[in-house]
């Protein structure tokens, strides 16, 4: 039987309700949008047992806490460096099951930038065409604030497993280690070839600067210059598009992006780069590195393969411990 | 020919070589054609004032399959529903427009003769864009292109109309943005209450007229909608 287990915020850091955005909205200028790093997100969607898109917690720079009021499946990735449920460390990047009242403290990352939490079912939040994805600009979005309930449909009403009173799940989870040094994949851009021939020599040290936010990070460092001046016409861009400024510096776009942009494009990070990028804190280095196209396609395929591994998992372990759907 | 090259791992842009009437068209032609009748993997598409840049997904396909779909679409003509016109009162310069008179000069005239150029004809809106809604036309007349603001604005306010290029917009939204401001429009443009957003689509005419800044409030919150019939 469907029911609504309640989330009850206890301290909501910079939490909002996130999904995967609203691609496809570009031709009226919205965005896309949507977890910063989408791969961190589906992998906790993933792991109790949600579909990928499904609405879930994204903090950024901080931790946060809650408490449920039924028995949840809840995992922790991202940046997160931990998590505690009634004061016990469990780990991150894992399912959990979470008894009812039992504070969930999230901490807040040590390296990297956002942290998800997924509850297994469908967390209940105001959708804007089609998505409860934050979206300064369209005005619409949900933070979380102090003592605020959030309702998630959801079968799920515990386990109860022949074996064991403490249900334990472990599967393996790969994903990339968070540091203060990122290296990005980039294939070039329309416009890598009206750049001096130093140009890729000049990706190698980049600042990200406290200006950065959801719509793009903000590198600073000396990157190469445009041969020409000649003023360019908006255009459409791509999330991870490395856009150089009149200014200085680098500008490279992340899911909150304007849909087009009339600054000279030199690279695009590759779609698992901008993952990374999203992890990316301010005073953190970022160094670009050229890749080609197929490889960049290679890696995209690769990380959802093991994506759609877990999923078959992660499903084949809650069947075989009476989960048999959550929503 | 129509050059397609890659963008990312995950997009194409398209751009038609030829005169930039003709490649607006092929380009809102073919968003056209992918938005009723999506290839396998289609993500997005955003024609612009030449380009379209069409976003996938490169699990499910790959550069040169969308390539192949993107060419075989683009003889295919844009739909033409009929024009209309929509009429966009402004509140040139002061507060409202801080760089006219900046502008103005740049391009060797005055701000009044710039305000006439701006208002002097219905021009055609060739995409809806970021931010949120905002309506882009071509301001052929203009007689050296604008440069962008070396340093973008942070918070550009809502309704403000700004020139770059030889193109001119609306911001619908308070956002940032680089492009000079000429004045701002008291009407809102999209409802979120609407499924389309907005009451404009390519192809369409935009008008701006001129208005004092004390009538302001007559026009104020009033939704752009299409001129009547005459």
């Amino acid at each position: 039987m469907t029911a609504n287990t309640l989330v009850r915020v206890l301290e909501p850091g910079f939490t909002t309700v996130q999904d995967l955005g609203r691609p496809g909205y570009s031709r009226l200028g919205v965005g896309h949008n949507g977890a910063g790093d989408r791969h961190a997100a589906c992998v906790a969607s993933v792991l109790v047992g949600n579909d990928r898109g499904a609405p879930l917690f994204e903090s950024t720079a901080t931790g946060w806490s809650f408490t449920v009021d039924r028995p949840a499946l809840v995992a922790v990735t991202g940046a997160a460096a931990g998590v505690t449920v009634a004061g016990q460390p469990q780990p991150v990047w894992q399912t959990l099951v979470v008894p009812p009242a039992s504070p969930v403290v999230v901490s807040a990352p040590d390296r990297g930038w956002r942290s998800y939490v997924a509850i297994g079912g469908m967390l209940q939040a105001e959708r804007t065409l089609g998505s409860v994805a934050p979206d300064p600009l369209l005005g619409v979005g949900t933070r979380l604030e102090p003592g605020q309930e959030l309702a998630v449909r959801t079968a799920f009403a515990g386990l109860t497993h022949p074996h064991t009173v403490i249900p334990v799940f472990r599967f393996t989870v790969d994903h990339p280690a968070a540091g203060h040094a990122w290296e990005v994949a980039v294939t070039p851009g329309p416009e890598a070839g009206e750049f001096t021939s130093d140009v890729w020599d000049r990706l190698g040290d980049f600042e990200v600067s406290r200006d950065s936010d959801y719509v793009g990070l903000r590198l600073l460092g000396e990157a190469s210059r445009r041969k020409g001046r000649q003023e360019m016409i908006s255009r459409g861009v791509p999330m991870g598009a490395v856009q150089v400024p009149p200014t200085g510096g680098l500008l490279v776009l992340l899911r909150g992006r304007l849909v087009t942009a009339g600054y000279p494009i030199l690279g695009v990070a590759t779609t698992v780069a901008v993952d990374r990028l999203a992890q990316a804190r301010p005073g953190d280095r970022v160094r670009f590195r050229p890749c080609a196209t197929a490889d960049a396609v290679a890696d995209v395929r690769q990380q959802a393969a093991t994506l759609a591994e877990l999923e078959r998992r992660v499903h084949a372990a809650l069947q075989a411990s009476g989960v048999e759907r959550l929503h | 020919m129509t050059a397609i090259r890659e963008y990312g791992d995950a997009g194409l842009l398209v751009e038609p070589d030829t005169d930039p009437e003709e490649a607006w068209a092929v380009a809102q032609g073919l968003a056209a054609s992918l938005v009723d009748d999506p290839p396998e993997g289609l993500v997005d598409v955003v024609a612009s004032f030449r380009h379209a840049f069409v976003a996938f997904d490169p699990v499910r396909t790959d550069h040169a399959a969308m390539e192949a779909a993107l060419r075989s679409r683009l003889d295919r003509a844009a739909p033409t529903a009929p024009a209309r016109t929509f009429t966009v009162p402004v509140v040139y310069g002061g507060d409202d427009g801080p760089d006219l008179a900046d502008v103005a000069d740049e391009l060797g005239t005055t701000p009044d003769d710039l305000v006439a150029l701006h208002t002097s004809e219905a021009w055609v809106l060739r995409f809806v864009g970021s931010p949120v809604a905002a309506l882009f036309v071509d301001v052929p007349p203009i007689p050296t292109e604008v440069p962008r603001m070396r340093s973008p604005r942070t918070k550009i306010p809502p309704g403000s109309v700004a020139v770059s290029g030889r193109q001119s917009m609306i911001y619908p939204v308070p956002s940032p943005g680089g492009w000079r401001l000429l004045g701002r429009t008291p009407v809102t443009l999209f409802d979120l209450a609407d499924p389309d957003l907005v009451s404009y689509r390519p192809g369409d005419l935009v008008r701006f007229v001129p208005i004092e800044p004390d009538a302001w409030d007559e026009h104020a919150g009033r939704r752009l909608l299409p001129d009547e019939p005459r």
